[in-house]
């Protein structure tokens, strides 16, 4: 692929990236990783690893200014904050134990679950 | 305080496995804790960038990080992010509520399709 046309189509992407992050506080990586393994070539584990990378200034300049227009107390929420470190430390373990495929069905279904409910 | 810490945990164990960070948190935030979708999103956002921090120095030891690329989808990615985030506040909580349902149904049916696809590449492989 010629480097001006992968470098436009990283642009928009990031675009997009920062677009579903500013937006719902989230789901960027959904956009993110599928980009890295289809126009930079990466293999899973760095697609995912460089998507972490991304995610992490994107994530905490849409913090800022979540946090500045909401009345954000840290303390009151510190407990999901602990239990979100240490539940993301032990899905790194188990990611390389379980089954793929399992998993990504059962993530599918809760998402589809939490999305109707939202609705309603 | 301790059904968010639980939540927490469920929704840290998703984002380790690189499932979408704050995908499954803000719903649970918002269904089971009776959060406000802003507020939900700003927790996450939070949690997020704790975790992160460690994820990204144990990726960064272990050599996994593509930083050509990484850069420039981080610098625009940051770019819109500001702008979005500061659109957002225009927003109501119901409204940013009902298109974050919309967006989950959509990245369900999104994932799967992917899981469809590779489940018949596999058997396809088989034969």
């Amino acid at each position: 692929m010629k480097k001006n046309k992968k470098n436009i189509i990283l642009i928009i992407c990031g675009i997009a990236i920062g677009f579903f992050n500013g937006l719902f506080g989230g789901g960027g990586g959904m956009v993110c990783v599928p980009t890295l393994k289809k126009f930079v070539k990466l293999p899973q584990k760095k697609a995912h690893a460089t998507t972490t990378f991304i995610m992490l200034p994107i994530s905490i300049a849409s913090m800022i200014i979540y946090i500045t227009s909401n009345n954000f107390v840290f303390f009151d929420y510190v407990w999901i904050i602990l239990g979100s470190v240490l539940g993301g430390l032990i899905g790194a373990k188990i990611l390389n134990i379980a089954n793929n495929k399992i998993v990504a069905i059962i993530f599918a279904i809760l998402m589809l679950v939490g999305g109707i409910r939202l609705l309603f | 305080m301790f059904l968010g810490f639980l939540i927490g945990i469920i929704g840290g164990i998703v984002a380790g496995m690189g499932m979408g960070g704050g995908t499954l948190l803000i719903p649970m935030l918002t269904l089971f804790l009776g959060f406000e979708q802003k507020a939900a999103q700003t927790v996450t956002l939070v949690a997020f960038v704790v975790l992160a921090i460690f994820v990204v120095i144990i990726h960064f030891k272990n050599g996994l990080i593509d930083w050509k690329s990484g850069t420039i989808l981080a610098i625009f990615g940051v770019i819109s992010a500001v702008i979005t985030a500061l659109l957002t506040r225009s927003l109501s909580n119901g409204t940013l509520k009902t298109l974050f349902g919309i967006f989950l149904i959509v990245l369900a049916v999104i994932e799967f399709i992917s899981i469809f696809k590779k489940s018949k590449e596999k058997k396809g492989k088989n034969c």
